[in-house]
């Protein structure tokens, strides 16, 4: 406590000082020592005397010159994306129902027709994709992968090992330095 | 145009930001009636020429209110437009030095006539009256005391005592660390003491 009274004020006493919120025991300091005493009332006049400047107005008409640089742009409202974006799906949909309800038997044909003719090209397709399988030269090798489950278990092992070291060499690949992003600048 | 009923200045800062994002010209006005003179004269007394001042005061209103939407209004809006004008002064002034010829002439003259065309003419210049405002303005001891402290102390010592702003908020603005800031506001301290000591005596 001692050492503490006997030491000068630093630049943040001083600073607590002007704003009145020195510690008691350094105010003792403050009011037995000439040399901090001048310090602190020269910091205090100088504090005072840079308060007491005065503004400075630019030159008539600068808020003209700057809103004539200035682009005024309208953001626009999350209410009303929300209602635009609501109108768009909600409109058709609501149309659609309508014309359902007013034309179901219209509704009934159209749908069977789809129906078979999409199940009749659904089928088709898997033929065709089954029998070209079926002929390609190393379609009976696979099948051998598949015969026993040890040969199962090395081949889902593999392709664990393969795919996880492709994820591991995609995020190293995404994973470049960035720049820094720079603050708003002056 | 503001809202009918809504008086833009009982409006805080944020609400007149919010109010320019929706794209009101008062609001805009507003925010530039509000900072227009403690902006210029923090700007006019960094860089000491009206001239310079007034523009370098445009650019930093400019930038600001076309950057309106990346405003956060967690920060003060205050904050924010003084880190700008902050910027704005202290790029000028390296630009400036940068620019400033030798008392001798400019380094690239090759030829006496071009070293003696480029050199700084002293004595027979007429002061214009905007030298003479300026004089006037900035010409008190203080004033002078003050433009001799290098850049980064005066923006600091101007933004605490005359701007009366927090230490934290000033080491945001000037993106500096608060025991820089606080370093660089007693070193100004100590020199514009020493500077203005006869004025004590």
């Amino acid at each position: 406590m001692t050492d503490l009274i006997a030491t000068h004020l630093t630049p943040d006493e001083l600073d607590d000082w002007l704003a009145g919120s020195l510690a008691r025991n350094r105010e003792a300091h403050l009011h037995g020592c000439a040399d901090c005493r001048r310090l602190a009332d020269a910091d205090r006049a100088l504090a005072h005397l840079l308060g007491t400047l005065p503004l400075f107005s630019p030159a008539a008409g600068f808020g003209d010159r700057v809103m004539a640089r200035v682009e005024v742009r309208r953001r626009a409202r999350p209410m009303a994306v929300a209602a635009a974006l609501a109108a768009g799906l909600l409109l058709p949909m609501a149309a659609s129902v309508g014309w359902s309800l007013a034309n179901p038997d219209t509704l009934a044909q159209l749908l069977q027709g789809a129906g078979s003719g999409i199940s009749g090209f659904g089928v088709a397709t898997v033929r065709s994709l089954g029998s070209t399988l079926l002929a390609q030269p190393w379609y009976p090798w696979v099948r051998g992968l598949f015969e026993s489950p040890a040969r199962l278990g090395l081949v889902f092992g593999a392709t664990t090992v393969a795919y996880a070291g492709g994820v591991l060499v995609l995020r190293r690949l995404m994973a470049l330095p960035m720049p820094r992003v720079a603050h708003v600048q002056g | 145009m503001a809202k009918p009923g809504i008086d833009l200045a009982t409006l805080s800062d944020q609400d007149v930001v919010l109010q320019a994002r929706d794209g009101r010209q008062a609001a805009y006005r507003e925010l530039v009636r509000r900072y227009e003179r403690p902006i210029f004269s923090l700007i006019y007394r960094m860089v000491r020429n009206r001239e310079q001042a007034e523009d370098l005061s445009q650019e930093t209103f400019v930038k600001a209110l076309n950057a309106i939407e990346s405003y956060r209004p967690e920060y003060k809006f205050s904050s924010w437009i003084f880190k700008i004008a902050n910027n704005v002064s202290i790029d000028h002034l390296r630009r400036r030095e940068l620019d400033t010829l030798s008392l001798d002439g400019s380094p690239h003259a090759l030829t006496p006539e071009a070293i003696q065309a480029s050199a700084l003419q002293l004595g027979d210049r007429q002061e214009t009256a905007l030298e003479e405002l300026e004089a006037k303005e900035l010409g008190g001891e203080i004033e002078q005391a003050i433009s001799t402290l290098r850049p980064e102390y005066r923006a600091c010592i101007l933004l605490r005592h005359v701007e009366g702003r927090p230490y934290e908020e000033i080491a945001t603005m000037l993106d500096l660390p608060l025991g820089t800031v606080k370093t660089y506001i007693h070193r100004a301290r100590g020199e514009l003491r020493q500077a203005l000591a006869h004025l004590r005596q």
